[in-house]
């Protein structure tokens, strides 16, 4: 029987500053038959969480929408009224979003907001205590009584996730609309949950729509695949078919950005490495610590050594300190114990030394995490671009106008842009301007916080491509932080791994993936989506 | 740095499509062009009016609304429609200067308290919890006893009153501001604290706090009107919206409109104000934020 069926659904918005509608869902057509997962992969913008707000009844009031089938079950959706809607919603469509944080309101006790879906249901109290109880114990919660009273912020990502879950399936959907379910959290966390709905699927027999940017997560678990990109659906069918010949280019793109991380199998260290004439060390780590509260130890005892030219990659999940680490190098920290080094024209100084700071300030530079909160909104590119360029006094007007045209061109960005805002760039493109500002003044070591982990996946693979090309170009050291460690595995020459502020392992990228002793890195290297695309597509 | 730069980017340098969209709307439209006849009130009185508001006429005394005396004339026969457009200039120079120090006084105050934190910052908010512990209109009288009736004098007399709201406001905003990345991307940049503080911080934190501001004009406009209804304001009989309505008020059984039309331009001028500084901070939060 089918659960879901949508044929032929167009939906636009009209925006009071414009004249014509804007289509967003063109045409799109989705079955899901009972007890199958379906993932919709897609990027930003593709519409996929418009689907979404289709299927949940919860369009905003300036959408205009059709279809020539859209039913749930034996339902005809389209005829509902809001409030007819509504009960559907919470009876028949369980709904797990994206950000589990923002999904529990964090003034009312989780349980109480588990428990809501029942309420509606007019579920009495003591029974739809117990329910949601046993709910929790069967969604992996430790401890179901206290999870119950306590407030969002006082458990982890994971944890509300699984609460937000447990109050999706409460009532019994036929079927379970996950949005993004884990892109909000840690990799070796995002394995686990995406277990879990897999697991509750066969349990309370359910349909699962599962809407994800990342082609490695669908792959692994769907029955079924649709891939959207503007608005329509440009490729369906079993994941194993799709993967294996995929017929669109938008899907050969997604799929070879996927890959990103399944180096693991072809990453070698660069053939030209010349071994016996080792590169200076261009920065050390000797046993750096850091606490920030009483008891909260963000570093314990941190050593690396990365010589010119090489790349060292620095993973670990949220709250490992990898941040911190990044930033005491960039001498932004104080208030640590042991030293850090950087070669400052050609011996290694310590980074509190002041005699260095003149010359280490103009050849150190941080990429930050966010592209948005990089760029100051008031400044057109150019004015971005140009700052380290005033703030060092290099060349005057003319020569600074040229070299701004240079580092656009060197990041790959139109020449137009330079005369744009922030508000009006794309995601890859602020993160581009912000390379092109911290190369401005020719920097030597390059320090980047999670440059790519807010960006879509196919933007990635062309950022990452962006930082490889660069770092040869210009005999860059580079320290890259990110939480993916297949990210990391596209860049990094030698990787260090950090949990809960101690180094797990590090050394060579290629051995610590493939032959680490640590267990906490392997469930690292499985938990990276997508392991088993690289088989598929090679 | 001209003003235009810390204001919303979009609601100013607005393409034309965009200006032309506020436009359509046309409760903005009309308080728009209300405020631009206010403005042409204060600059070029004689405009609107060929009567002159201290031409005393003992025939057309407490005169009724008519098509010659628009809003009727007063007990001395002066015709109050130009009375009140005569008094523009007075009641806004006041309600501007109110506006001023407490935009000019409180930003630096709070842009003192939020930057430079610590000691400083507790020191500084104390002392903006005292200011705003005392009733406005108490303060304001206390400081009207000191200086004496005038326009000036009230203008500072409201103006005070704003300070530490402003302040605050600036405070939080600069708080947030300079712990963006761009800022502290900024001494990568070989760039310095004043560098940071005039292209980063100010700009980006004081487009809030204009916007306040100019919500603030229409609070100051009543204000300057409640005091120079006290006979606060400048002395008779220089015209002033407020004294206006005071001096109807003796006549409000039989001449109800002499106190009621100047009132309502008061009220209009208000409600002008708040729906253009409305339509400005929402397009900035829609475009910035």
């Amino acid at each position: 029987m089918t659960a879901l069926e949508i044929q032929n659904l167009d939906v636009s918005f009209r925006l009071p500053d414009r004249e014509a509608p804007i289509d967003v869902l063109k045409g799109v057509s989705l079955r899901v038959e009972e007890g199958e997962i379906v993932a919709v992969v897609g990027e930003s913008g593709s519409g996929k969480t418009t689907l979404i707000r289709a299927v949940t009844g919860s369009l905003a009031d300036n959408a205009t929408f059709s279809a020539d089938v859209f039913a749930l079950g034996d339902l005809d959706l389209r005829s509902l009224s809001r409030a007819a809607y509504a009960r559907v919603r919470g009876a028949r469509i369980g709904f797990v979003p994206q950000d589990p944080l923002q999904g529990l309101n964090p003034v009312v006790p989780v349980g109480r907001l588990a428990e809501e879906p029942l309420r509606k249901q007019g579920v009495g109290r003591a029974q739809r205590r117990r329910q949601v109880l046993e709910l929790f114990e069967r969604v992996g919660l430790d401890d179901p009584e206290r999870v119950h009273r306590s407030f969002a912020h006082e458990l982890s990502g994971g944890m509300c996730q699984r609460v937000l879950i447990a109050a999706a399936i409460s009532t019994r959907p036929r079927l379970l609309i996950a949005d993004e379910p884990t892109s909000a959290l840690d990799v070796t966390i995002q394995k686990r949950i995406l277990d879990l709905l897999v697991e509750l699927r066969g349990e309370i027999r359910c349909s699962i729509v599962l809407v994800t940017h990342d082609l490695g997560v669908a792959e692994e678990r769907a029955d079924k695949l649709h891939v959207i990109s503007r608005g329509s659906v440009v490729e369906s069918g079993s994941p194993a078919q799709i993967l294996a010949s995929p017929t669109n280019d938008y899907t050969k793109l997604l799929l070879s950005a996927s890959t990103i991380g399944t180096a693991v199998q072809v990453a070698e260290p660069p053939g030209d490495q010349d071994t016996s004439t080792p590169a200076a060390v261009h920065v050390r780590a000797d046993g750096v610590s850091k606490r920030f509260a009483a008891d909260a130890q963000a570093l314990s005892d941190v050593s690396f050594a990365v010589r010119r030219g090489s790349t060292l990659g620095i993973v670990g999940e949220s709250g490992s300190g990898k941040t911190t680490l990044l930033r005491i190098v960039a001498g932004l920290v104080d208030g640590y114990d042991g030293t850090v080094s950087v070669d400052a024209g050609g011996q290694l100084a310590d980074i509190r030394d002041k005699a260095s700071h003149g010359y280490l300030r103009r050849r150190t530079q941080l990429i930050y995490q966010g592209s948005y909160g990089a760029l100051n909104p008031r400044l057109s590119v150019e004015k971005v671009i140009e700052e380290p360029l005033t703030g060092f006094r290099l060349g005057d007007r003319g020569w600074r106008r040229d070299r701004i045209t240079e580092l656009l061109d060197l990041v790959k960005l139109p020449q137009e842009t330079r005369h744009k805002y922030s508000s009006e760039l794309s995601g890859g493109q602020r993160q581009r301007v912000a390379i092109a500002r911290a190369l401005a003044a020719e920097p030597e070591l390059l320090l980047a916080d999670e440059p790519v982990s807010a960006l879509d996946v196919t933007v990635q693979a062309q950022i990452l491509e962006l930082f490889r090309e660069l770092r040869s170009r210009f005999n860059l050291t580079l320290l890259f932080v990110s939480h993916d460690l297949g990210v990391i595995s596209e860049v990094a020459d030698e990787t260090l791994v950090l949990l809960r502020g101690e180094v797990v392992d590090s050394g060579p990228t290629a051995r610590v993936l493939r032959e680490s002793g640590s267990p906490y890195v392997r469930e690292l290297v499985d938990a990276i989506p997508g392991g088993q695309l690289a088989t598929v597509s090679s | 740095m001209t003003i235009t730069s810390f204001l919303p980017r979009t609601a100013f340098a607005a393409r034309g499509g965009a200006r032309r969209r506020l436009m359509r709307q046309p409760t903005f439209a009309l308080a728009a062009a209300w405020l631009a006849l206010v403005l042409v009130a204060a600059a070029a009185p004689g405009l609107l009016t060929r009567y002159d508001p201290y031409a005393i006429d003992e025939d057309h005394v407490l005169a009724p609304m008519s098509a010659a005396h628009w809003f009727g004339t007063d007990q001395f026969g002066r015709d109050t429609y130009a009375r009140v457009v005569y008094g523009t200039v007075e009641s806004l120079k006041a309600a501007v200067l109110a506006v001023l120090i407490g935009l000019v006084v409180g930003s630096l105050i709070g842009l003192l308290s939020g930057f430079v934190a610590g000691k400083v910052d507790t020191a500084v908010m104390r002392l903006v919890d005292t200011m705003l512990a005392i009733p406005a209109l108490i303060l304001s009288l206390a400081i009207l006893t000191t200086l004496g009736p005038g326009t000036i004098s009230i203008g500072i007399a409201i103006g005070v009153n704003s300070i530490a709201s402003i302040a605050r406001l600036m405070r939080s905003e600069v708080l947030s501001v300079k712990e963006r990345a761009y800022v502290e991307a900024s001494r990568f940049f070989g760039h310095g604290m004043w560098y940071r503080l005039g292209r980063h911080v100010i700009p980006n934190a004081s487009g809030s706090v204009l916007t306040a501001a100019i919500l603030d004009i229409g609070t100051a406009i009543l204000g300057v009107a409640s005091l120079s209804f006290l006979g606060l304001g400048a002395p008779p009989p220089t015209p002033e919206w407020g004294s206006l309505v005071a001096e109807g008020r003796g006549f409000f059984p039989t001449q109800w409109w002499m106190s009621i039309l100047p009132g309502a331009v008061i009220a209009v001028s208000v409600l002008s104000v708040y729906k253009v500084a409305r339509v400005l901070r929402n397009s900035r939060s829609a475009n910035i934020a």
